[in-house]
């Protein structure tokens, strides 16, 4: 059974251009609305699997408002990228962000995300179950204890690793990304690039060869990209 | 010369902050306000220095009343640094070598082994190195002992700075490597930033370039990763002179304008102060209307530099004049309960005295009291200056990104049009050449999006550009056999460019990729993307079947496209065919 798509949008072109791309992926459009009282009315008649939803929607209220109503998971489509809307925008807690001017590789690998993502809480993964790694970083001389599923990526130098981590600290440890990489693997690590690991988890949309994080472009290396795409085609 | 003032700079960066930072690990409790005290006048000694000596000068009583003898270590070590700064190297080794004993005498290898480094630092001024280096040798035997990473990584670096002088190259480039790690362990980034600097200086003395810019461009990722972005300044201040050195301008400029942009968003004036200086440099012999702007941005954060200076200078002079008006006060009490005593014999003398005195510190406060507000009210117009400037500023992001919005929207319309149409149509062949079309708007619109991402706003970086459309031709196209190598040098082009250039070589690596190679054959394309002298050299080479140029003039709207847009860009474009098609374009940089 094919996935069930509800399309926000207020432009009839893109929103005509984004179901043609959607239909050929293999999802199942239920419908394309342009409004706020639509899409409400159409999510409780047609129950989608996820939302495509449109922030700035001129033909009547906004995509956040709508966000704020759902009860089914929903992505942005926005061409708004920069701070300010996205530090908006991530208080709704999308599943993903496909940015305009898209292409229909960033619809492909969005829709793929949010489905993970999507999955992933519903528990089927083993990723989400379990008690998250572990792991003792040394600094000052000390040694205290880090949570894997408080890490944003991780960011390869040489022969150590720096770890980011979701409240902005860093931490650097003197193994190898590599190393990091493989221990983390059962946590939903994945490497993406010669001097990166993402957790999936935190990634909040594709674009082309760039994957986006809160607040941190990462670009995905052109060795890891199958990498990646087996990941997804998993599902 | 000059390689020699860059290199002591940055070790005397090291060994001061990291000397103030020491102070604060020893700290008994009941010494605990003199001991702050002195932590203070370390902190500040950099940019006060005579108000750090005044704080250390006082502390220097205290601790001489209490016999609290650590803390008279710590002052007369401090008092040498003074010196050491005013460049008064027999009164710092003096005070060094007083404190050394002290130090000794109480058995206290950390102050022992900080005042052996500063010792080797205050020889390191005075070119005597071999001094320098028992001293540092010393230094790093007590640290290494204690296991003091932090101090090890300091001394390692000052100490690298010595065979550096001795030409032995080897043993500095060791040494510095060891400071680094030591660096990082101790999570001393300032020290770090520094020994990256210094290693690629040592590289470009040995003429090793092409290491001396790897060098620069880890030690900025390395200290990036960190968070440290004074020490992201330094090092790319640095950078961009060696970049100015090799004759790269433009990468010169680049490096500059990060250094600034960065510089500014830490308010760290000297970095900034020294940026714009290299970037009037870039700018000369080029266009001397550019180098002048800079030579005067660099003037005019010097004298901000400098008049915050001159303002600590008069709040100082203030305040010893506040002192010695109390004294005077104290002075008119003893004048007065004397003259109670002595029956009115000098009363007229000491009156007349009196009045004097008063007058005079009347006249002078009447002169400082005017100076000072001379000095606020040119600051205060300086300020909303400043505040007009960022308003406008604002102003002009704000509608830049509007216009940004609409463009991007307007592309994304043009691309759905032609995918619907595409969809609606019923012949094959016209359906392809719309997709086709749609292809090429959406690169198009890459480009942009692209500009909007990155700080410059009228400029693109062509490396990851490139790569990028590499990678999205690839996906629209695959080809499972097909190997694609892309080298591309790190160049910011204007964005006319970077939209035509993205335009050609989508059209030629679509080309390629569609009738070069047949579906089981392998092959490989490589692009490279060189700058020669005022020119972009660009080839593509594929090792496919190749095609005749002339038998497809005719039809080929790919080929068409490209002429026009090489033309667009005043550029020269020639087809031959070397066991495959080889494309090469020539792009004039004006």
């Amino acid at each position: 059974m094919s996935k069930k798509i509800l399309i926000v949008e207020d432009d009839p072109l893109i929103s005509e251009e984004l179901s043609l791309i959607i239909r050929s992926l293999g999802y199942e459009v239920v419908g394309i609305v342009n409004n706020e009282t639509d899409a409400l009315t159409a999510v409780q008649k047609e129950n989608p699997d996820l939302v495509c939803l449109d922030i700035d929607l001129k033909a009547g209220g906004s995509g956040f408002n709508v966000a704020s109503k759902l009860e089914v998971p929903f992505l942005f489509i926005t061409s708004f990228f920069d701070e300010m809307t996205l530090a908006k925008a991530k208080d709704y807690d999308p599943y993903s962000y496909i940015v305009k001017p898209f292409r229909d590789i960033d619809i492909k690998s969005n829709l793929s995300l949010a489905f993970f993502k999507i999955e992933s809480q519903q528990g089927e993964k083993p990723a989400a179950v379990g008690k998250p790694e572990e792991l003792f970083i040394r600094k000052d001389g000390e040694a205290f204890r880090i949570d894997s599923d408080e890490i944003l990526y991780l960011k390869g130098e040489d022969n150590y690793s720096v770890l980011h981590m979701a409240d902005g600290s860093k931490h650097m440890t003197s193994t190898t990304l590599k190393k990091m990489t493989e221990k983390l693997e059962p946590y939903g690590f994945i490497r993406v690039h010669k001097s990166y690991s993402v957790s999936i988890a935190k990634v909040n949309g594709f674009q082309g060869s760039t994957i986006y994080l809160t607040e941190k472009a990462i670009p995905i290396g052109k060795a890891f990209r199958s990498n990646l795409r087996a990941r997804f085609t998993v599902l | 010369m000059f390689r020699r003032t860059s290199w002591l700079l940055l070790f005397i960066v090291v060994f001061l902050s990291s000397f103030a930072g020491a102070q604060s690990k020893f700290r008994p409790n009941d010494t605990l306000v003199i001991d702050s005290l002195l932590f203070h006048a370390g902190e500040i000694q950099r940019s006060h220095a005579d108000s750090a000596f005044n704080i250390i000068s006082r502390c220097e009583k205290i601790a001489l009343e209490t016999g609290d003898s650590i803390a008279l270590i710590k002052v007369k070590s401090l008092t040498g640094i003074y010196y050491n700064m005013k460049s008064d190297y027999d009164q710092a080794t003096t005070w060094f070598f007083d404190a050394l004993q002290m130090a000794e005498r109480h058995k206290r290898e950390l102050q022992i082994g900080m005042i052996c480094n500063n010792l080797g630092a205050v020889y390191f001024d005075l070119n005597q190195y071999e001094q320098s280096e028992l001293y540092y040798e010393r230094a790093y035997g007590i640290m290494d002992q204690l296991q003091n990473v932090k101090w090890l990584s300091n001394i390692s670096s000052n100490l690298a700075g010595v065979f550096f002088m001795k030409q032995d190259f080897d043993r500095a480039i060791e040494l510095l490597n060891e400071a680094i790690e030591y660096g990082i362990k101790a999570g001393n980034f300032e020290s770090v930033s520094g020994s990256y600097a210094n290693l690629a200086m040592v590289m470009q003395q040995l003429g090793r370039t092409d290491e001396a810019l790897l060098t620069f461009d880890k030690g900025v990722n390395m200290l990036e990763s960190v968070g440290d972005k004074r020490g992201v300044c330094i090092v790319l201040n640095k950078l961009g002179e060696l970049q100015y050195q090799l004759e790269d301008r433009e990468s010169a400029k680049a490096t500059i304008k990060r250094c600034l942009t960065l510089a500014k968003e830490v308010d760290h004036k000297e970095s900034v102060m020294k940026a714009y200086k290299t970037m009037a440099e870039v700018y000369r012999n080029v266009n001397s209307d550019s180098s002048l702007l800079y030579l005067n941005l660099h003037i005019s954060w010097k004298d901000s530099v400098y008049s915050e200076k001159q303002f600590e200078t008069i709040a100082e002079l203030e305040k010893k004049y506040q002192i010695a008006k109390k004294q005077e006060e104290i002075e008119r009490y003893k004048i007065k309960s004397e003259r109670d005593e002595a029956v009115n014999s000098n009363q007229k003398l000491m009156i007349s005295l009196l009045v004097g005195a008063v007058l005079f510190v009347i006249v002078l406060s009447i002169l400082i009291g005017r100076q000072l507000a001379l000095k606020k009210r040119s600051n205060s117009i300086l300020k909303s200056k400043n505040e007009l400037i960022n308003e406008s500023l604002a102003e002009k992001e704000m509608l830049m990104r509007e216009i940004h919005h609409r463009v991007k929207n307007n592309f994304q319309m043009v691309s759905s049009i032609l995918m619907i149409q595409a969809n609606s149509s019923e012949v094959e062949s016209v359906k392809s050449a719309l997709l086709d079309s749609r292809n090429r708007i959406q690169s198009m619109a890459t480009t942009h999006k692209r500009l909007y991402q990155e700080d410059d706003i009228r400029a693109v970086e062509l490396k990851s550009f490139i790569n990028d459309l590499v990678e999205e031709v690839e996906i629209t196209n695959p080809h499972d056999n097909v190997e694609i190598d892309v080298a591309v040098i790190p160049l910011n082009v204007d964005i006319d460019v970077a939209v035509a250039l993205g335009l050609i070589l989508t059209e030629a690596l679509t080309n390629s990729m569609k009738y070069a190679f047949k579906k089981e054959d392998s092959g490989a394309i490589s692009i490279s993307i060189k700058k020669e002298n005022d020119v972009l050299k660009c080839v593509l080479s594929d090792t496919g079947a190749g095609f005749n140029r002339d038998e497809v003039r005719a039809g080929a709207f790919g080929l068409k496209l490209i002429d026009s847009l090489v033309g667009k860009l005043r550029g020269t474009v020639s087809w031959e065919n070397r066991n495959g098609t080889f494309m090469e374009l020539i792009i004039p940089l004006s």
